[in-house]
Parts: structure tokens; C-alpha cells; sequence
């Protein structure tokens, strides 16, 4: 894996207005993706991992901090280079059966995106370009797919056309926001594993967005945990999900379902974790899980913690400071 | 037999679209005991929300049901006039879904939609119900103050557990649940079984009907398991054996595509094809496309449900006493 850093996240920031309180979606969050890296940002629903994926894509504006694209720092672009920068990098949605509002042909629907950015003038190159596309995302034979109507289609047909969308450009990065998760589960492995193929064969670098932990053990390199606006954890994803350190991931795993019929996870949820996720604007002082966490200490409710490197991954958390 | 609180035979419920008919739930039988809680397991189109619905008799139009018995405590709820049936509906049988959005007005404060539905099926005064609408969210464990509040102002976990006390209202004898925990992230989720445990094991005998995809958390709460596919019963078994012993292809199927994270080499498989197209489907036996069995039998004949012992059953036409 090549060591040229394709993002650089740095000490990012995004907080929204709530009348006269603040929501701190992303609070203080910082993580570099490798060339060819899929990096994974994992949590539940509220902790700003997908705020935190539209402001490194410039979807929404930044409050504080800097987002590096190849050593450019994105916020500071201008119209034609932030253009420019757009098509190199994409997002994939979290649902494919939005388009099935649309009306347009697949071919449509996939071409916009060049028309946007004024690449293949004639129809015959967009036809190819699309025709091209389609088969790689495994639309075969792409001819018959070109002028259907997205609701002749599966969902995991949806979602290859959504997939499509986000590569004709030739991104060479793409925030993938979890791409599965509206998918019936014995589809799934398909898409995921059609996203690690295309990575492979254009070199591209991801940022995976889930809640789902097996999915993000299988397709992430390295991984972070974010609880409320700010990462816990980060490693390699079978370090940080195999032996988890911080409190919260381990909650995380601990209560995750199996099939090995001897064990409820459910079972001891209340002596792994308190309550529930507290309101944002209110944010715990300290270390913000300190009030749902089985091991907290005084200093948890005082001091934030900052990362350690231990076990081959960075955690924030009190014990394990010496 | 006659402990079974509900006993479904032979339930048939189809929609009538122009296009043509929908078979969502086709020869449907299954029973639940006492204190039993009975999973559902189907992916999306599978028709497992539509059994709930022919259960409760609230079938979205252009639903029906065709053909069957649905026997609560040998009463065809079937046969029972709407009047009757309302007796039954959210007293004895009662339903949560997916999201407490459709539970709930926003307009009235969360206490006052459980007091209501109280009031609304029993003769008492109005303070003794808001005694037990209160008790009832101390039950599923949110604060009695919870009571003024808005169903906006809650969490998904809390209105989930909101939604929960306000089946409970009447006490019901089974609870429908239609995919409860599936917009939940993992520890609400974990925290929603658990008190649907607590409320099995504590409320003597609620019975549960767990509809769901996730074949994980089904086979932790559940004692027994019924796999859908097409409107079909492909098996359906004690929990036990559908994990431990299954017969069915489909069903090994979601056994092996269910990602084992414990594993340090975790595979992540699928079943090839995808679900059926409800309005044209396959003929044959429904799962045949997808099913790596697949013989020329399987293309031309609808197999047949049979029992391998055990209150074990299959559909399947490579698998015979």
C-alpha cells in the first residue's frame, strides 16, 4: 500500500445551530487516509460521522479545522480548481431507491455527472463511457440496462448504478455512505465486494461511513470508533474490533447479536453500558461517554482524555493512561 | 392444541393490483404458545409484515385475506365481525412497528395517547388510567415525566420503548412486533430485547411474534423460528434446530451469508439472484432461481410442506419424510 496520504483530516470541527445552543456534531476530529486505504468511520446513529463525511467532500461548510486533499486544503479552492476537485472526489449514497423517483433512462442518470463536468461532448462517447461503467459495476450486458427505468431494477442493481454514478468521473477518492445498509442482507457481500474490485483495479481510496461493525471488519483497513462528534478509537479494524480497548467499542461488541445459541448479548447490556446516548447540546464535561461508562473515575468526568498509542492503535481513554 | 394462543392455518392473503395478484402470505400455518416467542425471519418482499397485518385485520388496501383461520384461543378471528374484532385488537392482540411514527400523534403528548388507548378499551376513571399509563413507562424504563412529553422530544430508543408501553395498555396476551429493533442502532437494540425478555418472562405468558430480517437477534429472544421467502414458509422449527440443524437451502443460506465477526478470516457471502419478482414469480417452488440444489423437479413442481419430526417442518421438493 502506497504511503502518500490522499486525506488529511485535521482537528475538524462542525457545529450547528440550535437557536442560541450549539450542536457539536464533529468535534475536534482528526485521521489521515492512505492511497488505496478503505478507512472506516464507525458509530451510531448522532456521532457525526456522516456530517463529518459531507464536510471532507465540501458538501457542507466547515466550522473549524482543515481538510487535506493531496496536500491541498479544500476549503480554501476557488470555483474552477474546486470544480476540478469535485470530480475527484464522489460520494455514494446510503439509499438507491431515491432514484427510483426519477424518470430519466439509467444511461441519464449515470451520464449527468458528465455532462456537469463537460467531459465526452458527443453521444456516442457518453454511450461508451456509460456502456463502459456499467460493466464494470457488474451490469451485464450493459446494453440492455442503458435505457431501463430505474424501476425495472433491484435494489442491489440500484445500488450498482449508484456506484456508477460516483465513478464515471474516475474519483480518485469516494465517500461511501453506508452503502448497504438499506440492502437485503443476503445481497450485501455483492456490493461490498464489487467495492474492493473497483478499488483494486482504479486505485482508489475510501472513506466507508457504518453502524454495521461485521461490515466494517470486512471491508476497512483501518477504522474509527466516533462517539458524539469525537473518535474513541483508531487502528486497524481487526485490532480495534478483534480486542477492543476503549470502553465504548467494547460495548459495541459486546452486545452485537451471533448465532452461537449459548449467549444472549443482550442479556448483561445494562453492566456494559448506561442509558442512552445523551442530548448533544448538553455534552457530557470531560470525556463525553464518562456517564454511561462501567469503568469510569473521577478524572472521566473532568478531563478529556487524548490519544495513547497502545496495541498497535490509538485509544482515548483514562485507563489506560499510566 | 389448546394451549396454543394463537394458531394460524392455512392463511392465503393476497393484493389485488391492477397489474395482477400479489400472493404475499401463501398457505401460511403456524402456531404460538403461551409465553412463547415466535420469529418470522423474510427479507424485504418476503410478505412477513402482511402476516401481522392479516393478524390484526388491518390489511392495507388492495389486501385481502383469501383462504384460512387465524384461531386466537379457538376464536376464527376471521369470522368475527368488526365490532368483535375490535374487542380483540390492541386488548388481547396488540402491534409495535418499526418506527413509533406511526404510533404516535405528534400533536398529544405521549402519557396522554397511552391513557387514551386505556380509556378507549376500558370502563375506568380517568386517573386510574393515567396511574397505569405511568406505571407502563416506568415498566419499559423511561421516567414517569416522560409522560408530558412530545413523541418529537424522545429518542428513537425511548419512543420505541414509548411505543412498546402503549401496546402493553391493555394487556395483551401476544404482541405483534413488526421489525422494532431495525432502525435502532446496536446497544438501543440490545437494550429493546432485553426488555422484551423482561416482559415475556416477568407478565405471565406474553407471547411475542418477532418479525425480522436479522436472523441473529431472532435466534437469541426467539424459541422458535419460521423462515419466509416469497409469501412462502420455506421452515419453520424450534430456534435450536433452524440454527443448529437446517434443511432448507434458503435457510442455510441466511446461515452462512450472516457475517460471523468473531471469525479473524470473516467471509462475507450472499445468495446469488435476487428476491422474487411478486408479480410474475417463479414457477415451482418460489426459491428455486436462487438455490444451488436446484433440480429440474424444483422448476415444475410447488413442494410440499412436510414434517421431519419434531415439529420440524420444510417446504422443499428435494426433502421428504
Amino acid at each position: 500500500m502506497n504511503a502518500e496520504k490522499i486525506l488529511r483530516v485535521n482537528n475538524l470541527q462542525k457545529w450547528f445551530r440550535r437557536g442560541l445552543d450549539y450542536v457539536k456534531a464533529v468535534d475536534g476530529v482528526s485521521f489521515e487516509i492512505n492511497k488505496e486505504e478503505i478507512f472506516g468511520l464507525v458509530g451510531e446513529s448522532g456521532c457525526g460521522k456522516t456530517t463529518t463525511g459531507k464536510v471532507v467532500l465540501r458538501i457542507i461548510d466547515k466550522t473549524a479545522g482543515d481538510v487535506f486533499f493531496k496536500n491541498q486544503e479544500i476549503f480554501g479552492l476557488k470555483k474552477a480548481k474546486l470544480r476540478e476537485l469535485r470530480s475527484k472526489m464522489q460520494m455514494i449514497f446510503q439509499n438507491p431507491y431515491e432514484i427510483l423517483e426519477s424518470r430519466l433512462s439509467i444511461f441519464k442518470l449515470i451520464s449527468e455527472a458528465l455532462e456537469f463536468h463537460r467531459i465526452a461532448s458527443s453521444k456516442n462517447e457518453k454511450i461508451k463511457k456509460v456502456t463502459e461503467i456499467l460493466f464494470d459495476v457488474d451490469i451485464r450486458p450493459p446494453e440492455d440496462f442503458l435505457f431501463k427505468h430505474p424501476l425495472e431494477l433491484s435494489g442491489g442493481q440500484l445500488q450498482r448504478i449508484a456506484i456508477a454514478r460516483a465513478l464515471i468521473l474516475q474519483p480518485e477518492f469516494v465517500v461511501a455512505d453506508e452503502p448497504v445498509s438499506m440492502l437485503d442482507v443476503s445481497i450485501r457481500a455483492g456490493i461490498l465486494k464489487l467495492l474492493l474490485k473497483l478499488k483494486r483495479e482504479f486505485g482508489l481510496t475510501f472513506l466507508f461511513i457504518t453502524h454495521d461493525l461485521a461490515v466494517a471488519k470486512f471491508i476497512c483497513d483501518r477504522l474509527a470508533i466516533m462517539y458524539l462528534g469525537k473518535i474513541c478509537e483508531v487502528g486497524p479494524s481487526d485490532k480495534v474490533l478483534d480486542d477492543p480497548l476503549h470502553p465504548y467499542t467494547k460495548a459495541l461488541r459486546a452486545v452485537l447479536p451471533g448465532l452461537d445459541l449459548d449467549r444472549k448479548h443482550y442479556r448483561n447490556v445494562s453492566n456494559i453500558i448506561r442509558g442512552e446516548i445523551p442530548n448533544p447540546i448538553n455534552l457530557p464535561s470531560g470525556c463525553r461517554f464518562h456517564n454511561r461508562c462501567p469503568y469510569a473515575q473521577s478524572i472521566c468526568s473532568e478531563i478529556e482524555p487524548t490519544f495513547l498509542d497502545i496495541k498497535g492503535r490509538s485509544v482515548a481513554c483514562h485507563l489506560y493512561s499510566t | 392444541m389448546a394451549e396454543s394462543v394463537l394458531n394460524v392455518r392455512d392463511l392465503n392473503s393476497y393484493y389485488f393490483m391492477p397489474s395482477g395478484v400479489i400472493k404475499a402470505v401463501d398457505r401460511v400455518s403456524f402456531t404460538i404458545e403461551k409465553g412463547e416467542a415466535l420469529g418470522i425471519i423474510g427479507e424485504s418482499g418476503s410478505g412477513k409484515s402482511t402476516i401481522g397485518w392479516s393478524i390484526m385485520r388491518i390489511l392495507p388496501y388492495p389486501g385481502k385475506i383469501v383462504k384460512g383461520e387465524i384461531f386466537y384461543d379457538d376464536q376464527d378471528l376471521l369470522k368475527l365481525d368488526m365490532e368483535e374484532m375490535m374487542k380483540i385488537r390492541w386488548k388481547k392482540i396488540s402491534m409495535i412497528t418499526q418506527s413509533a411514527m406511526n404510533a404516535f400523534d405528534p400533536l398529544m403528548k405521549v402519557g396522554d395517547q397511552i391513557t387514551e388507548a386505556i380509556l378507549i378499551h376500558e370502563d375506568i376513571p380517568k386517573a386510574i388510567a393515567v396511574k397505569r399509563a405511568e406505571n407502563l413507562l416506568e415498566k419499559v424504563e423511561l421516567r414517569a415525566s416522560i409522560y408530558r412529553n412530545y413523541p418529537h422530544e424522545l429518542s428513537g430508543g425511548m419512543k420505541q420503548r414509548a411505543m412498546i408501553a402503549m401496546a402493553l395498555a391493555c394487556r395483551p396476551v401476544l404482541i405483534i412486533a413488526d421489525e422494532p429493533t431495525t432502525a435502532l442502532d446496536v446497544i438501543v437494540q440490545a437494550q429493546i430485547l432485553k426488555l422484551l425478555e423482561d416482559l415475556k418472562d416477568s407478565m405471565e405468558s406474553l407471547s411475542i411474534m418477532f418479525i425480522s430480517h436479522d436472523i441473529s437477534v431472532v435466534s437469541e429472544l426467539c424459541d422458535k423460528i419460521f423462515i419466509m421467502y416469497g409469501g412462502r414458509m420455506m421452515e419453520y422449527a424450534d430456534t435450536q434446530t433452524i440454527i443448529g440443524n437446517p434443511l432448507h437451502p434458503y435457510t442455510k443460506g441466511l446461515l452462512s451469508v450472516f457475517p460471523k465477526i468473531e471469525e479473524t478470516e470473516m467471509k462475507f457471502e450472499s445468495i446469488p439472484g435476487s428476491p422474487p419478482n411478486m408479480a410474475n414469480p417463479p414457477k415451482g417452488c418460489i426459491f428455486h432461481p436462487r438455490c444451488r440444489y436446484a433440480k429440474r423437479l424444483c422448476r415444475e413442481k410447488t413442494p410440499e410442506i412436510v414434517n421431519v419430526g419434531d415439529n420440524h417442518f420444510v417446504s422443499c421438493c428435494l426433502i421428504s419424510t
